[in-house]
């Protein structure tokens, strides 16, 4: 059967068309604030962007659905997880680092009007163990205790690409973002003996110039936290089989040869990262998740990458709805349909026309990887359906989308004030005000 | 074979063919940018082995470099540049190499 998923439009024009009142309204039209009983605590899962990201989400789109949770009666907190190395220069590995890296891209209490806490806590391992037989590679998984324990779960995701995922949806936000940093080395697959790092890793000692010729030699020594790599005078030993795929070594030893990454584990971390999303579903409770991928700055790597490169298209709309399959089904099928933004990655990998697929020729990491493994594995294990009914949103006509401290027009509001101490110099110039010109040439300066 | 690899071969098949030609002129002044490439044609084959070679990354840059010794490869072989105008394309395959091996070092890439 075909899931419902609620669209805004890509354009805003008026206050009632701005992002932010799109959410609300998606929001509202798919039932999510329907979710939410007075004294529910309300997770607002979000991913808060690495060290010098550009491209995750304003922090104004938490702090707006946190506000209309809090109307609904709910205690809301926004949410996001510790992180596995991923590189060797790291900055959300511990609950510090994460703090210190969510506010300098302005998640603060103060901004979001409610709490952020780290989901899975001063190391990443404050978490709840889900059985989960019906994982199509996972047969278990570890949810991030501050999500796993909320009773209403609002998945607020920035649609993106993604390297190793190639497409960063609410799969994804859930699938990587709601597990323990343990259960992160879970979905990477670290230690499984056919598809982890350790296991598939082509390595090539023969390659490293050492201690004697390579430049940055200590890198290789130094990214590895259980310091598995010894690097000698002309070659590097590494300890693989202790290998718990962190992938911290990747960014200090695939560029110069010395390992090659073949395309097993990451097809197997699509499938993974579907089974974590329906293992952080079943915490929660399934009729307890919603749903909403914004389709703004459709950058072709992750928020977790520490750049952000141009859109792949322009902004494909605001989307919510129950199914994380079909939500993230409608926004790949969105941005395949729309024309590549000039001068992107699109651009440059020929797939700029409307149709072609932008993420797995633009976004992924290497050849030959689906964007819809993570969403046709979620189909397989029951998690949802990529079958879509797409239900556009009118902008409402009669909602009040303005600054919400007080309500009232300018001059209701400002006219005692403003008797009080008028900003405007009414006493120079004969009531002008300012000493100006009577003419000017307008044929100047056309 | 990844779009990249395939790409590299023409890469390294173009230069060849372009000093080769390089080597028959005479005059023009051109022994730097030969030297340059030679260097250039060594480099390029240290990165077959390279694991960027099979991302996806490559294929933009490698792209460039085809097209930019395509387009000297066309004027040696018409004859028809002045030394200004061909030493211009010259630079542009260099540059174009040089963006392609700073890429295939992968600083600060990320893999979550």
């Amino acid at each position: 059967m075909a899931s419902k998923v609620w669209y805004a439009g890509n354009r805003s024009y008026s206050p009632a068309t701005s992002y932010v009142a799109d959410m609300l309204e998606v929001f509202e039209a798919a039932e999510l604030d329907k979710l939410i009983k007075p004294n529910d605590v309300v997770a607002i899962k979000l991913h808060c962007g690495e060290w010098n990201n550009t491209a995750y989400l304003r922090p104004v789109y938490a702090r707006t659905l946190a506000d209309k949770i809090k109307s609904l009666g709910g205690r809301p907190f926004v949410t996001d997880t510790t992180t596995l190395n991923y590189n060797p220069y790291p900055a959300r590995v511990t609950e510090l680092d994460m703090r210190f890296t969510a506010e300098r891209n302005g998640y603060t209490s103060e901004a979001l009007g409610c709490p952020f806490i780290v989901a899975d806590g001063w190391m990443g391992t404050d978490d709840v163990h889900i059985d989960l037989p019906e994982g199509y590679i996972l047969k278990e998984a570890f949810i991030a205790k501050a999500v796993a324990h909320a009773d209403v779960l609002i998945t607020l995701t920035h649609f993106k690409g993604h390297p190793m995922g190639v497409i960063g949806g609410a799969l994804k936000n859930l699938g990587i973002g709601a597990q323990s940093k343990r259960g992160k080395y879970n979905v990477h697959l670290g230690g499984h003996p056919a598809y982890g790092m350790g296991a598939t890793t082509e390595f090539h000692p023969e390659r490293c110039k050492g201690k004697n010729e390579c430049p940055t030699w200590k890198l290789c020594r130094d990214c590895c936290p259980y310091g598995l790599f010894n690097v000698k005078d002309d070659t590097i030993e590494w300890k693989r089989e202790k290998c718990v795929g962190c992938l911290a070594h990747l960014g200090a030893t695939v560029g110069c040869g010395v390992m090659d990454i073949p395309r097993e584990p990451l097809e197997g971390l699509h499938a993974a990262i579907a089974d974590a999303c329906m293992a952080t579903v079943k915490a929660v409770g399934k009729d307890k998740v919603g749903f909403i991928n914004m389709g703004i700055d459709v950058s072709p790597y992750c928020d977790c990458v520490m750049y952000a490169d141009m859109p792949l298209v322009p902004h494909i709309g605001i989307f919510a709805s129950k199914d994380p399959v079909a939500i993230d089904m409608a926004c790949v099928d969105k941005v395949t349909e729309s024309e590549g933004t000039p001068g992107s990655a699109a651009e440059d990998h020929d797939v700029a026309g409307s149709g072609a697929k932008k993420f797995e020729n633009a976004a992924a990491l290497i050849h030959g990887l689906s964007e819809q493994a993570q969403i046709n594995t979620g189909a397989i294990i029951g998690l949802g359906s990529k079958e879509y009914e797409l239900i556009k949103v009118k902008p409402s006509a009669t909602k009040y989308y303005g600054f919400t401290e007080d309500t009232r027009p300018g001059g209701a509001r400002f006219k005692k004030l403003f008797s009080k101490e008028d900003p405007f110099p009414r006493d120079r110039f004969n009531g002008q005000g300012f000493k100006r010109e009577e003419k000017i040439d307008f044929e100047k300066i056309r | 074979m990844s779009k990249g690899l395939v790409n590299l071969d023409l890469i390294i098949e173009g230069c060849r063919r372009t000093i080769e030609e390089l080597k028959k002129m005479e005059g023009g002044d051109l022994s730097e940018e030969l030297q340059t490439l030679e260097r250039m044609e060594g480099e390029l084959e240290g990165l077959k082995d390279k694991f960027f070679m099979k991302t996806v990354a490559a294929v933009p840059a490698t792209k460039t470099c085809v097209d930019e010794v395509e387009k000297v490869n066309q004027a040696l072989a018409g004859n028809k540049d002045n030394p200004a105008a061909l030493k211009q394309k010259l630079n542009n395959v260099t540059d174009a190499v040089e963006v392609l091996l700073s890429k295939a070092q992968m600083r600060g890439t990320t893999l979550t």
